[in-house]
């Protein structure tokens, strides 16, 4: 059982199992059972997803997962969720760098035809070109790459962390704690969201702390009940 | 006859010089991508994942430098 939702046995506020008598547990349990049903089964459905706790090179949704550390991690902070965009959000870049890499080719296809004067330079500097021109492409997908890889949201038992990272020279880090959550929400609208299940999260922060809105990411609906919980809250809000 | 080989020549060395002024200010790019991808390591680190990319961003650089010399000697 995950230890943020359950209560610390070393904590002195946390009962001891040996000082309460059978009459008091059943009362106990008469007492609190709606809303202990309601985190049994937020702990259940938490814990059932094991498909999406392992962190990779393409990996735009995780549960717990292992090996990722952030800078000001509190004392005991746990990770709970790890949120990029859907990798399905990559395509445009991706087919750009495709055009750009069939480019040349179609560009000396062209010139097979006399259109263009390739033939005026020495191969030489043909082949130092092209080399060139590669490079530049591997570039722009390394960049587009890493801009996608480091715009991170992270959920913690304590925080809820939005790291923005763009152009290379802009990076942004947002944290606010747990207990100034106000609202949680999502919207998805559209085919392809709807389709490969992705949308934005909304986290709406109570005073002067900015609100936080994850962007395309996966199973919004899945996040927002997880914070719902966390926050205390178990309805779902749709935006 | 050698004007001809003249202006060749120095289209040639424009082009050369063209050539090495850009992948300059590429490695120069990169440098500066290596040193982001190091700084976001440091605030999010993704495991094996982080270091990787770290990796690739200083293999372009070392790449990025050898074509630069090898366009100095060859071209």
């Amino acid at each position: 059982m995950p230890d943020i939702f359950v209560g610390n046995p070393k904590d002195s506020n946390f009962p001891k199992k040996e000082s309460v008598s059978e009459s008091e547990k059943i009362n106990k349990e008469q007492v609190e059972e709606p809303k202990s049903i309601d985190h049994r089964r937020q702990i259940v459905e938490f814990q059932a997803d094991k498909e999406h706790s392992h962190s990779h090179l393409f990996s735009s949704y995780c549960e717990k997962p292992s090996g990722v550390t952030f800078a000001d991690k509190l004392e005991n902070e746990e990770l709970l969720l790890f949120l990029r965009k859907h990798l399905i959000t990559n395509v445009p870049w991706i087919v750009s760098a495709l055009a750009l890499s069939l480019a040349p080719f179609i560009l000396i296809a062209i010139a097979g035809f006399g259109a263009l004067p390739i033939n005026l330079l020495p191969p030489v500097y043909i082949t130092m070109i092209l080399f060139l021109y590669y490079f530049f492409v591997i570039g722009f997908i390394f960049v587009h790459y890493l801009t996608w890889f480091y715009n991170i949201g992270l959920v913690t038992n304590q925080r809820i962390i939005d790291i923005d990272f763009s152009s290379l020279v802009f990076e942004n880090v947002d944290a606010t704690k747990l207990s100034q959550v106000e609202d949680v929400g999502y919207k998805q609208v559209g085919i392809i969201r709807s389709i490969f299940d992705y949308g934005n999260v909304h986290v709406h922060t109570a005073g002067p702390a900015a609100n936080f809105e994850f962007n395309a990411v996966p199973h919004p609906e899945r996040i927002i009940n997880i914070i719902n919980a966390l926050i205390g809250k178990t309805q779902h809000i749709h935006v | 006859m050698f004007d001809q080989i003249f202006d060749t020549f120095s289209a040639l060395t424009l082009i050369k010089v063209l050539f090495l002024v850009v992948n300059g200010m590429y490695v120069a790019f990169l440098l500066v991508v290596y040193k982001q991808s190091r700084a976001m390591q440091a605030v999010v680190n993704d495991g094996t994942s982080s270091q990787l990319l770290n990796t690739i961003a200083l293999l372009n650089i070392i790449i990025g430098v050898s074509l630069f010399v090898a366009a100095l000697i060859v071209l």
